[in-house]
């Protein structure tokens, strides 16, 4: 697979539109009596939203290959964003972590599933967006053509 | 095709999807600020002022009484769960630990109680020992206690204040049953305490 520079770009600048989701889903499985809104560690809810969120990526982008490593890219991303909300009393505030250790552990064994299953939904969404795409594509094509030429 | 061109060209799309990374960037910052409110306000919120006293009246009974402040600075009300208070006195010589009760009083659950944002609560308790069988183990220990070299009146006997307070913080969820989520319950329970003089 040859990836371009603006490929790259094309490729973050889609999975922006769908790390916040991650980020904050991932957060609500962790605390979801604080959270707001809360999906109460409902995995269908998060499944569900993870195709969702996984459909700019197929749409997007053209080539499939890419698509997945964009879906790669945000659940990365919010992966990374959802720890740092999950670290906001000690980061921004002057609070003690207590056990380091098991600090991340802790975050890591309560959303290693959704990790998997972002993955999994954004892989359907890829497939779905990709689908939206082609049909509106010929819809649009076959509007054009439909055109009185003058 | 740039991304931007591409972007700009499904509008309808990319607008969609903004406006719900949008949503998601506001509940995840909103979120991120309870937490640390939720950890500010077990930091913050303590027992302050603690007193204890006790008074021989002229009828013989002895009233002891105990005032104690909650001092609430966090984002967020208290509710209540219990409050208990007791007062007894240790009289062990020696051996095995024995303790004469003197007076308690505790609310459960069930009795609605709220403590508001930026409140400052006191909570006084007096209970009034008239019982002559009680009054004269009282002064069967103090007149033991000075023949063994201390200097106790009934006034001034060690007695032991045992105040304990569970509140619940907010409105959030706290009904959490599996062992895998009995943490979400403590980190929005508040559990203060006074014993013997300190501040637990």
């Amino acid at each position: 697979m040859r990836i371009r520079l603006e490929d790259l770009k094309r490729m973050i600048t889609i999975a922006l539109l769908s790390v916040p989701a991650v980020a904050f889903i991932m957060f609500s499985f962790v605390f979801p009596n604080i959270s707001t809104p809360s999906m109460d560690r409902n995995m269908l809810v998060a499944f569900l939203l993870s195709i969702l969120f996984g459909m700019p990526s197929g749409y997007f982008t053209r080539r499939t290959d890419m698509a997945l490593v964009t879906v790669l890219i945000y659940v990365a991303i919010g992966y990374v964003l959802a720890i740092l909300a999950y670290s906001t009393p000690f980061l921004f505030y002057d609070f003690r972590v207590v056990f380091p250790g098991l600090y991340f552990m802790f975050f890591f064994n309560r959303t290693v599933i959704l990790l998997l299953l972002f993955v999994l939904g954004g892989i359907v969404g890829v497939v779905l967006g990709q689908i939206v795409r082609e049909s509106t594509q010929t819809e649009e094509t076959s509007q054009w053509f439909s055109k009185e030429r003058t | 095709m740039g991304v931007m061109t591409d972007l700009k060209e499904r509008w309808f799309v990319t607008t969609l999807c903004v406006v719900s990374a949008l949503v998601f960037v506001g509940a995840l910052g909103w979120s991120a600020r309870n937490y640390a409110n939720v950890i500010d306000a077990r930091d913050n919120i303590v027992l302050t002022d603690a007193d204890e006293s006790a008074e021989l009246l002229d009828n013989g009974s002895l009233e002891l009484a105990f005032s104690v402040n909650i001092r609430n600075p966090s984002a967020f009300s208290l509710s209540i769960a219990t409050l208990s208070w007791s007062v007894k006195l240790n009289v062990s010589a020696m051996g095995e630990a024995y303790y004469l009760p003197l007076g308690s009083s505790y609310k459960g659950p069930t009795e609605s109680l709220i403590i508001a944002v930026a409140e400052v609560r006191t909570f006084e308790y007096h209970v009034f020992v008239s019982d002559p069988a009680l009054i004269s183990s009282l002064h069967d220990f103090v007149n033991y206690s000075n023949d063994h070299g201390e200097d106790f009146t009934i006034e001034t006997a060690p007695y032991i204040h045992d105040f304990r307070l569970t509140a619940w913080m907010g409105d959030f969820q706290h009904d959490y049953q599996y062992y895998g989520e009995l943490y979400l319950n403590d980190m929005v329970r508040i559990e203060l305490g006074y014993y013997e003089g300190e501040y637990l």
